[in-house]
């Protein structure tokens, strides 16, 4: 339904996309994560048509979208990471010219514009003009708009910025819905949990190219390790940071409370090891937590692991 | 057959919203109808002493303030189009628009339309005050006066659509069509009649508002007609057309804009 082959883009001298190769099928959710900068909004800008590329091919549902954007348009829903809405209209007005544009056709129109508005939440503030609505409700009528006229492939470039709980979790679930409709869905962002709930694949986009696709728990359980961490009164022991230094993949905050995160792989075994290690430093050990393995764990792993260019296991052996 | 109905699907929806933003912001209207009607008031009695000292025994003022604030007034429609676009940009809506089945002529003339239509309106509605409430007699027909202002609002906003493409942010759109105005319009006696100003004659011929003015005059107190002024309909379409040529020539849909002041 998507697919991406060798795309590449540069903005003067930097090149932003080395050669993004990227499939997503009817019905798949892909979360793609990077740091900022990684590229994640050129290349959804891209297969939208609003930028060019240098190289490469984009697919969608069949129609060469670098060739032909207009006719790919029909098959793209969009929601770009700045809210793009009419403010001095209402939320309905705003609806209904985009459900025009996409050619849906009177009833049809007013349904899926009910649809939405019910999926998301939006139903009671469909008459009020946008400018009035909070930044939740904005962003859901932002994500509405792409999903009205049932897109084959829909983009969402940080879709939850700025929005509340409630409108992040009701912005999630319809996600899940839709995909379960048949939509490819492309979910741009950096906050891993995100990608976590919506339980679908994940591509890695690091330094313009995709390090790591799978699915979401297969990538967790490959590249992440559970964690523990403690918190100190005072300054975090100096022979514990240097050792999570050492492992560079620790981190503290080092104020009145002391925190470091510590990479184990064994947890009850390897606390033991560390609080023997610590003596009498662990009289000022406040709490311990055990960390289960996240995409946020394995993310930093895999990015180090691109960044040093080593072998997993040479990578493994040095840490 | 069905691409040039979702063509015109489009383009009607681009027209519907463009209304339902002017109706979501009437005072630009009253704005742009008030001004002239305000100004045509203000400048009555001065046009009445200039037009009596040049012979019109009979004339009351308003042969000159009326068409002079039409046609001084019609190139409001050049900020109100660049408006109609750039501020696509300051909410975001552009990129919307751009990853939208909508093709890059329909989005302009989904946005040239309304914006032609309120240009007929405002210009309609000095005139009429101007007839009403001022008692302006013309001497001609009121559909010479109707095809003029018809051919003025293409022109106006086919200098608008080039500034669209050329001015890179709503400031600069704003500030040449507002200078333009006072500037084309004054060198087109739009204030005074323009054999009073010595050696702008010839200038004020590159302008579409100095041909329209002296149309709109001779209707006024020559009772001259339509076939009387092909010439100048001619003319106020070529330049209306060329600046939509230019227009679509510079316009681009990955252009930058900035819609905010």
């Amino acid at each position: 339904m998507l697919e991406i082959k060798g795309l590449k883009k540069s903005y003067d001298n930097h090149e932003v996309l080395k050669g993004v190769d990227l499939t997503v099928a009817p019905g798949e959710i892909v979360g793609l994560i990077g740091v900022n900068g990684a590229g994640k909004t050129t290349l959804t800008s891209i297969v939208a048509g609003l930028r060019t590329a240098d190289e490469g091919e984009v697919t969608i549902c069949g129609v060469d979208a670098l060739k032909d954007p207009h006719a790919s348009h029909t098959h793209l829903g969009l929601a770009s990471q700045d809210v793009g809405l009419y403010p001095i209209l209402t939320g309905w007005q705003n609806l209904d010219f985009f459900g025009r544009l996409v050619a849906l056709r009177s009833q049809s129109r007013k349904r899926r514009i009910e649809e939405v508005a019910d999926s998301l939440g939006l139903t009671d503030f469909l008459d009020k003009r946008v400018e009035t609505l909070s930044g939740g409700q904005r962003r859901r009528l932002h994500a509405a708009v792409a999903m009205l006229h049932r897109p084959s492939v829909l983009l969402l470039d940080e879709p939850t910025v700025g929005a509340d709980i409630q409108s992040r979790q009701k912005l999630l679930l319809e996600v899940r819905r839709f995909a379960a409709e048949g939509s490819a869905v492309v979910y741009a962002t950096h906050y891993f949990p995100e990608v976590e709930t919506l339980g679908g694949s994940v591509a890695i986009l690091h330094e313009g190219r995709i390090v790591a696709r799978g699915d979401c728990n297969s990538i967790i359980s490959r590249y992440a390790a559970p964690s523990v961490e403690l918190a100190f009164e005072g300054e975090v022991p100096t022979d514990l940071r240097e050792f999570a230094k050492l492992k560079d993949q620790g981190s503290e905050d080092g104020q009145s409370l002391g925190r470091v995160v510590i990479p184990v792989r064994h947890p009850g075994k390897d606390l033991a090891g560390i609080i023997i290690d610590l003596g009498v430093e662990a009289s000022r050990l406040r709490s311990v937590e055990f960390h289960q393995p996240s995409l946020e764990t394995a993310f930093l792993r895999i990015t180090r692991l691109e960044n040093t260019g080593l072998a997993e296991e040479e990578f493994d052996a040095v840490t | 057959m069905r691409s040039l109905n979702n063509s015109l699907g489009r383009i009607s929806a681009f027209w519907l919203n463009e209304f339902r933003r002017m109706r979501a912001d009437p005072g630009q209207f009253f704005v742009i109808v008030m001004l002239p009607v305000l100004m045509v008031a203000a400048l009555t009695p001065m046009a009445l002493a200039v037009l009596r000292m040049k012979g019109h025994a009979n004339a009351n003022g308003a042969e000159q303030s009326v068409p002079g604030m039409v046609v001084l007034f019609s190139f409001t429609s050049t900020t109100i189009l660049g408006g109609a676009f750039f501020r696509e940009h300051l909410w975001n809506t552009w990129e919307r628009l751009r990853a939208s089945p909508a093709l890059p002529f329909e989005i302009i003339v989904g946005k040239c339309g309304p914006v032609y239509v309120l240009s007929l309106c405002q210009l309609s509605v000095v005139w009429f005050v101007g007839i009403t409430a001022f008692h302006l007699k013309i001497s001609g027909s009121l559909i010479t006066i109707a095809i003029l202002n018809g051919f003025l609002s293409w022109a106006t906003l086919g200098i608008g659509m080039a500034l669209v493409a050329l001015c890179r942010t709503i400031d600069q759109i704003g500030i040449i069509g507002n200078m333009g105005s006072m500037v084309l319009g004054g060198l087109s006696g739009a204030f005074m009649p323009i054999d009073l100003h010595s050696g702008m004659g010839m200038v004020a011929r590159c302008s579409p508002l100095f041909w329209a003015l002296s149309a709109y005059q001779s209707v006024i107190f020559d009772g001259k007609g339509i076939l009387d002024n092909t010439f100048t309909f001619l003319l106020l379409f070529g330049f209306g057309a060329a600046g939509f040529l230019i227009g679509l020539m510079r316009f681009r849909m990955s252009d930058t804009k900035i819609g905010s002041t």
